[in-house]
């Protein structure tokens, strides 16, 4: 009995009789006739199962009997399965196996998008990218500059994309526009971002073509991602040439909060380096940040970024028109809070809401004369997305940008001029995700905008499609209509003024394949409706029209390589591009003055394992941008000679009283080019009838910073 | 007599029947130590495959979830081609994913984390290794969090700490103490199971030589 029962269990553990035994063999190929290694074959439902040999084969034997589905699965291809009679006998298959159909990754980058970050997929630059870029000497967002589509404006600062001014761009952090997103402007001085790269977790540059979501934006939106939460305690300084900073960032459980603080003083740095400007006061910047971060319930978060920053500054700027030096003092002070909350509501309502408040006052002392310029403005932004099911997405939501502009011009021994106006603008936009077929997926979506000052209302279209080629490779094209305000400095004199339009179309292709990415892009741009005004004195609202125009097209390249040489690493980008305009108070349609046609950038980064150390070089090249030279004629245009800079940068990695220290070394135009970027003339003629004329120069020819940074918590966050 | 014997049936039917047991123990354990023997692509498929098998039927148990991530992950580094290295990562990720659902708060599965996020550095240091490092060191510390007694977390600390650049707190010196911590604890890790992880050992051991050599 006992041996029967026992024999029972036996039974029962094979689940099948002892004595009988299936055998089922063959071979596994793909459809290409390979044999496929490795294959995982089993019977569905037991742990029965073998794996192929080499030449695809292989031997399945079992106890098992009955009817029962055979399943040939193996990564990178799809399951294969086939119901067998296991009857005792000997079975032959032959099977064929089939690749995985490509799938089109979560984030499918559309035309026009440039990502940076630690998003998985499409990154095209990441954080220490930014913290070593050697180009665009210590402005945050300069690394932005090392990628195609941007024009080189050194006079100016901040991002000239494809043909379009720097204000065509605009600045987003967690969704919400930064007002003022550049440090106040001094004649011949570059502009610089307000905000350091390092406090945010990724960036997504768009050079046209970009979501329904954003809007006031002629050419391009950067959106910046601010840190979710410190991945630990820490706490620095850094001192360099001109100044030093400390940060500090504690998190606890359920929430994070850092601060840092930066002093900067350009005078120790002047009397070393020459200058092209006569300082008075040398530039000098405070700025404290505090960021905040609470975790709400299970998915939710609430993020609190609050920057302000006070520049201060003074030159002896030469006028071409009293041949005197004019006493510019420039004072900034600029706070802007930004709050914003995204989290999970019902069951898969992905929720993305914000407040944000900026507060910039600008004071101008012009000799005896001051200008005074506020600007206060506040957002309120709700967005909302949803799956619809595995193939559709869904994401609308509405904001609401609210600014009180006004300026105060008070001359020494004159009346007072004030103007004053407050702008608000509504916008509502939706934008659908649409997988249509296996490899093609496309983004539909349109934005509405009301503008009470202009009495304008209107629907901007935006579409993109994006074709997967193979697994590593895509064709996307872009579409969009885009529209912003004319500057506040136009609409202050007419603030009937209506928006300024752009079209955008473009078509890309991206390769990325082993740590190499290939992209290639052309686009197409027409502008209508931009502000034309007769002189750049006139205060007369009529002054003033929309009735400029113009185009840019042009093709960007993109390649970066992070492999074929070891520990180093590289992009090169080159732009050409056509363009021309007519606005603002250019008297014929022309190349604009900030256009230069082909544009080269190239970072080279390579690490230096003995010592510890990052070296950096990056090489800009920029073809000559054109200027009309009054004294030959006011209609020729006339061309400067090439930009050329060959920047290096040295980041060493060592122990200072055992705590880790960076020391950092910049050097810029290392060969020492005399750049120019254009000339400008006086308004009249002198007694000999010529216009006196002075060419418009880099700040320094040459520029260099030394300093470190010690961490007392470790490792440096890059 | 009787009744114990279908007391026996009555439990070996309801174990058959849920899966919740250890019958799969002894072909897990013969596929590990298959596996054991060379490292090498074949071995750690056959692992994965046979994890993929009992995983399949016994859906509540994390150890076959684990076992077949971690055969991806070797698989990874093993690989040379770095397309197939990435997608053994992703399938890793995903599993762990799974599996991490299923059973939140074991040690273990953190450790593999952080194994998936060194496999993924080692595919492109130098675009991946600012990305995955912290997240590694977080899943370590998660780990530990867990469970302090589970050696392998400082078998891997001590890892990548030789890996990594001196400026980052890296180097042979700054490995040794913890490679030591690895060993003391190795001593006295009991298996909980002929199936639970036990790997690790005779490598930590072997860096430990190595770093003191070189620190001498």
């Amino acid at each position: 009995m006992v041996k029967i029962i026992f024999l029972e269990i036996l039974f029962l553990l094979e689940g099948s009789s002892l004595f009988c035994q299936t055998i089922i063999k063959g071979a596994i190929q793909t459809n290409k006739n390979q044999p496929v290694t490795g294959a995982n074959i089993y019977l569905k439902g037991t742990i029965e199962g073998t794996n192929s040999d080499e030449q695809g084969r292989f031997t399945l034997s079992t106890s098992l009997s009955g009817d029962k589905i055979l399943v040939v699965s193996c990564i990178g291809y799809k399951t294969y399965e086939e119901p067998v009679k296991l009857q005792n006998n000997t079975t032959e298959l032959s099977i064929t196996i089939f690749e995985n159909d490509v799938e089109l990754n979560e984030v499918t980058v559309y035309a026009g998008t440039f990502e940076a970050g630690d998003k998985k997929k499409s990154v095209v630059l990441n954080r220490l990218d930014m913290a070593t870029n050697p180009i665009g000497f210590g402005d945050a967002l300069s690394v932005i500059r090392t990628l195609p589509g941007t024009s080189n404006a050194g006079d100016e600062g901040g991002l000239f994309i494809r043909g379009g001014e720097q204000n065509e761009t605009k600045t987003f952090v967690d969704g919400l526009m930064v007002a003022s997103p550049y440090t106040a402007k001094m004649p011949s001085v570059p502009v610089r971002g307000r905000f350091s790269p390092m406090l945010f977790r990724g960036t997504v540059f768009s050079t046209g073509g970009y979501s329904a979501e954003y809007g006031q934006a002629l050419s391009s939106v950067l959106l910046l991602n601010s840190i979710d939460m410190p991945e630990k305690d820490e706490t620095g300084f850094s001192l360099f040439l001109s100044g030093g900073s400390i940060n500090k960032s504690n998190k606890w459980e359920k929430s994070s909060l850092s601060a840092s603080l930066q002093y900067v003083n350009m005078s120790p740095s002047y009397r070393i380096i020459n200058s092209n400007i006569k300082w008075n006061h040398a530039p000098g910047n405070f700025s404290p940040m505090i960021a905040y971060r609470h975790k709400v319930g299970k998915n939710g978060l609430i993020k609190v970024t609050t920057n302000f920053s006070m520049d201060k500054s003074s030159m002896y700027y030469h006028n071409l028109n009293t041949r005197l030096d004019d006493l510019i003092s420039l004072k900034n002070n600029d706070l802007f809070i930004v709050t914003s909350y995204k989290g999970v509501a019902g069951k898969d309502w992905i929720v993305n809401s914000g407040v944000s408040y900026n507060f910039d006052n600008e004071k101008i002392k012009l000799n005896k004369d001051d200008i005074e310029t506020t600007k206060q403005s506040y957002e309120l932004k709700l967005s909302v997305s949803k799956p619809v099911n595995n193939k559709i997405n869904l994401k609308f939501g509405a904001n609401l940008f609210h600014e009180d502009f006004s300026r105060n011009y008070m001359p020494f021994e004159a009346d007072q001029y004030k103007w004053k106006f407050n702008n608000p603008v509504i916008a509502a936009f939706a934008e659908t995700e649409i997988k249509l077929f296996k490899r093609v997926s496309t983004r539909i979506g349109g934005r509405a905008e009301v503008i009470p000052l202009s009495d304008e209302a209107y629907l901007s279209p935006r579409l993109s499609l994006a074709y997967k080629t193979s697994a590593n490779s895509q064709i996307s094209l872009g579409y969009g209509k885009f529209s912003e305000q004319p500057l506040n400095e136009y609409l202050i004199y007419n603030n009937r003024l209506k928006s300024e339009k752009a079209e955008h179309y473009i078509i890309n292709y991206q390769l990325t394949k082993n740590s190499r990415i290939f992209r290639v892009e052309a686009y197409y741009k027409n502008y209508s409706g931009l502000v034309k005004y007769d002189s750049l004195y006139a205060i007369a609202s009529v002054a003033y029209n929309n009735g400029g125009s113009g185009y840019a097209k042009g093709i960007d390249l993109f390649y970066r390589d992070s492999k074929s040489i070891k520990n180093g690493d590289f992009w090169i980008s080159y732009s050409l591009i056509d363009s021309k305009r007519n606005y603002r108070d250019y008297s014929f349609t022309h190349v604009p003055f900030f256009i230069s046609k082909h544009n080269l950038s190239l970072v080279y980064k390579h690490y230096i394992s003995k010592t510890d150390s990052y070296i950096s070089a990056g090489y800009e090249y920029s073809s000559g941008r054109t200027y009309i030279n009054p004294n030959i004629s006011l209609t020729d245009l006339i061309k400067t000679k090439s930009y050329n800079n060959l920047s290096l940068s040295i980041f060493h990695f060592t122990k200072v009283f055992g705590k880790f220290t960076m020391i950092f070394a910049q050097v810029t135009n290392i060969l020492g080019n005399e750049n120019i970027f254009g000339y400008r003339y006086a308004k009249y003629p002198d007694e000999s009838g010529v216009f006196e004329s002075e060419p418009v120069i880099p700040v320094s020819r040459r520029f260099y910073l030394v300093g470190l940074f010690i961490s007392f918590t470790g490792k440096p966050e890059i | 007599m009787k009744k114990i014997i279908f007391i026996a049936l009555v439990l070996l039917i309801t174990q058959k029947i849920y899966g919740n047991d250890t019958l799969y123990y002894p072909l897990l354990r013969n596929s590990i130590d298959l596996a054991y023997k060379e490292y090498k692509l074949e071995n750690y498929r056959q692992l994965a495959n046979c994890s993929e098998r009992i995983l399949l039927v016994y859906k509540n148990e994390w150890l076959p979830y684990y076992y077949e991530a971690y055969a991806y992950v070797n698989m990874s580094f093993i690989e040379t081609n770095e397309g197939d290295k990435a997608m053994y990562c992703d399938k890793a990720q995903n599993l762990l994913d799974e599996v991490l659902r299923i059973k939140p708060d074991e040690s273990e599965l953190f450790v593999l984390q952080a194994l998936v996020c060194y496999a993924r550095m080692s595919i492109s240091p130098m675009i991946n290794g600012q990305l995955y490092l912290p997240k590694a060191v977080n899943a370590l510390n998660d780990a530990e969090k867990l469970d302090p007694d589970n050696p392998r977390i400082y078998y891997l600390r001590g890892k990548s700490t030789i890996n990594t650049p001196r400026f980052f707190g890296g180097g042979k010196d700054a490995a040794i103490p913890i490679l030591e911590k690895a060993l003391t604890v190795y001593k006295t890790f009991k298996q909980k199971s002929t199936v639970h992880p036990d790997w690790g050992k005779e490598d930590a051991e072997r860096l430990y030589k190595e770093c003191k050599k070189d620190s001498v």
